[in-house]
């Protein structure tokens, strides 16, 4: 089947002869290898000794390129990716598999997303989506914002972020409107208006479209024997106010110069952001078996290299502890993505309850995560790309049976590579590292 | 002439800084000096952000002060007296990535410390590299780069350098989030730095 031309109809047809080749190479089933990979995940997220050290395996760029297609292909072509990435996935056969799908580039493309740059639309092909850091909220808006946000992102936000959506700025406020909609239905007549209605409808359109060619890739999986990482991710209370009002607001230095010019009205819009995300929090389903993962998020700017310990207590620790304590009275394992070096963040992570927290890290020593951290929480990392690009098989191996040996103790244990846009890895050293985990990884 | 800017800008007391700024001018003072002590308190946030008392925030938050020090003070030049430049650097980040909060973190700290910097912007193809050096005959090249593309796109530079025959004529420092020894030894760079006084340092080094 040419993966290109590959459709619905077809694409089923691949998936049942991964489960044929899958089942010959193992010799077991795939509801069977299922349900010995779910049990090994939950036993380490538990802070048990599995029978074998887990492994994550991510790379929606990596999969493209394995089966040779554009990286754009997971933001234009979902079908054939979705190939690819369950190609990608048997070859390697890890446990469960990491951040997976791009999204609807035909969206992207109508509404002009302007925070964001992604391969085939802004950028070409084979360049991995990257996000434009900028000021889509101003140093003096902060009184709109914690007055009234919905407003705010009505017609300040969403002009900003996308170009289609520019006359919303011309929007009168809509709050306080007791006379009723009516006085305000003649905008709706004018050219841009009628235009931004055409846009929506467009854009809905071709997110439908593309929902229904990505389908139910957790489901896919599981016919092929790969659980996730813990049924129902999600329901918690969200990740770092602080990086959302980073990442989407203000941008890195608009968020600085807050800290020090009005840190009371930055505090006080990080509570807001929390306040909401806390109440959007639902209770885990208890009747479902294992470690339900949910809230935790990832740290971008709260790493020990971006801000001081000072600094991190001051504004980016207080919102987040509230809100990972919440995921975890609501029943939830908070899964926190450590991004950058974190070791100064040891102290706080010993703050959370005991066995609910599963924490991945990226640059920070492993080894000593392990020692200050171990007991504490599961922990999940981190096999540098660095090296998956640029070493032997061999270094590959030599490092993923230390990271075995020292982290993997007594379980709570699961590797990763340390980001899963590792699509400039080689081959050979992906092979590497799942074969060492076989070779050292069985308790 | 106390060094209380200096003092007002290294302690991060922008009220104070621009306040005292203002002041000094209106009495007449040269603005030449103005700016020598707003320079001298940013070479000594520099050196607190070497030693870890500073973190990125101060850094930049500085950066944004300095920013404010220089408008009202520009104006009132009559004839800015040039800086002493110790060398000449280029930098960039290197083709296919577009991040820049580093790399203008880099630049900054660079220009602060007396380097003449010539910042290329960011995805810039290997060729300009070369042809800025060719333009510029400057010594020192800092590549940088956050995504993992980056790490290739650092050696076909350090390559397209090599080709170009000028590979003994500049020392090469790449930088970025990702970075390490291991990406250092890949790309045929001379070192590599973590943050932006490791650059300023190496710079330094190879005056």
């Amino acid at each position: 089947m040419a993966i290109q031309t590959a459709t619905r109809e077809s694409y089923q047809e691949h998936l049942k002869k991964l489960k044929g080749e899958i089942e010959k190479k193992t010799g077991k089933s795939t509801e069977q290898l299922y349900k010995e990979r779910q049990k090994r995940l939950w036993d380490a997220i538990e802070l048990k000794q599995p029978d074998k050290v887990p492994v994550v395996l991510g790379g929606t760029y990596f999969a493209a390129k394995y089966a040779g297609l554009p990286y754009s292909s997971a933001y234009y072509d979902p079908i054939a990716w979705k190939v690819a990435y369950t190609r990608m996935i048997t070859d390697f056969a890890p446990d469960t598999w990491g951040i997976a799908g791009g999204s609807s580039g035909a969206v992207l493309d109508i509404l002009q997303a302007k925070n964001v740059k992604w391969p085939g639309g802004t950028l070409p092909p084979d360049v991995p989506q990257q996000n434009v850091d900028a000021e889509y909220m101003k140093e003096d808006e902060y009184d709109v914002f914690l007055e009234d946000t919905t407003d705010f992102t009505l017609r300040r936000y969403l002009p900003r972020v996308y170009g289609t959506l520019e006359p919303l700025s011309k929007l009168p406020d809509l709050g306080g409107r007791g006379g009723g909609l009516a006085g305000l239905t003649s905008i709706f007549t004018t050219p841009e208006f009628q235009e931004i209605g055409r846009v929506l409808q467009k854009a809905g359109e071709e997110q439908k479209k593309y929902q229904e060619k990505m389908g139910n890739l957790n489901k896919d999986m599981e016919s092929l024997g790969f659980p996730p990482m813990s049924g129902g991710f999600g329901g918690g209370a969200g990740g770092p106010a602080f990086d959302q009002m980073a990442n989407s607001y203000r941008g890195w230095t608009g968020i600085i110069t807050d800290m020090y010019r009005r840190p009371e009205k930055l505090i006080a819009a990080l509570e807001k952001l929390n306040r909401k995300q806390i109440a959007m929090a639902t209770p885990a389903d208890t009747t479902r078996p294992g470690p339900k993962l949910g809230g935790g998020g990832a740290i971008h700017r709260g790493s020990d290299r971006f801000l001081s310990k000072q600094q991190f207590e001051k504004f980016y620790w207080p919102t987040w502890k509230e809100s990972m304590m919440k995921s975890i009275e609501l029943g939830y394992t908070v899964s926190i993505f450590a991004e950058g070096f974190c070791e100064n963040r040891f102290e706080y992570f010993l703050e959370l309850p005991k066995g609910k927290v599963m924490i991945r890290f990226t640059d920070t020593d492993m080894f000593k995560a392990k020692e200050a951290l171990g007991d504490h929480c599961s922990l999940m990392g981190s096999v540098p790309l660095t090296l998956l690009q640029t070493a032997s098989p061999s270094e590959v191996e030599e490092y993923c049976k230390k990271l075995i040996q020292v982290c993997g103790k007594g379980g709570g244990y699961i590797l990763r590579t340390d980001t899963d846009y590792i699509q400039e890895a080689k081959i050979e050293n992906v092979k590497a590292m799942m074969d060492a985990v076989e070779k050292y990884g069985k308790y | 002439m106390s060094g209380e800017l200096t003092k007002a800008v290294a302690d991060l007391q922008e009220e104070e800084a621009l306040k005292l700024a203002n002041e000094w001018l209106a009495a007449g003072v040269d603005p030449n000096e103005v700016l020598t002590e707003s320079r001298n308190g940013m070479e000594l946030v520099g050196e607190r952000f070497g030693n870890g008392e500073y973190f990125l925030p101060e850094l930049i938050y500085s950066a944004e002060i300095f920013k404010e020090l220089t408008e009202i003070i520009k104006p009132k030049l009559q004839a800015e007296v040039q800086t002493k430049r110790i060398g000449k650097v280029i930098v960039g980040t290197v083709a296919g990535d577009i991040h820049d909060i580093g790399k203008d973190i880099v630049v900054f700290m660079l220009d602060i410390s007396g380097f003449e910097v010539f910042d290329l912007g960011v995805d810039i193809p290997p060729q300009q590299f070369v042809d800025k050096i060719k333009e510029t005959d400057a010594p020192i090249v800092a590549l940088s780069g956050f995504l993992t593309l980056a790490f290739d796109a650092m050696k076909e530079t350090v390559d397209a350098i090599k080709e170009a025959g000028l590979r003994d004529k500049v020392k090469i420092m790449i930088g970025g989030g990702q970075i390490d020894e291991q990406i250092r030894v890949y790309s045929g760079a001379d070192a590599y730095g973590r943050d932006a006084m490791t650059g300023v340092s190496l710079a330094k080094g190879w005056l």
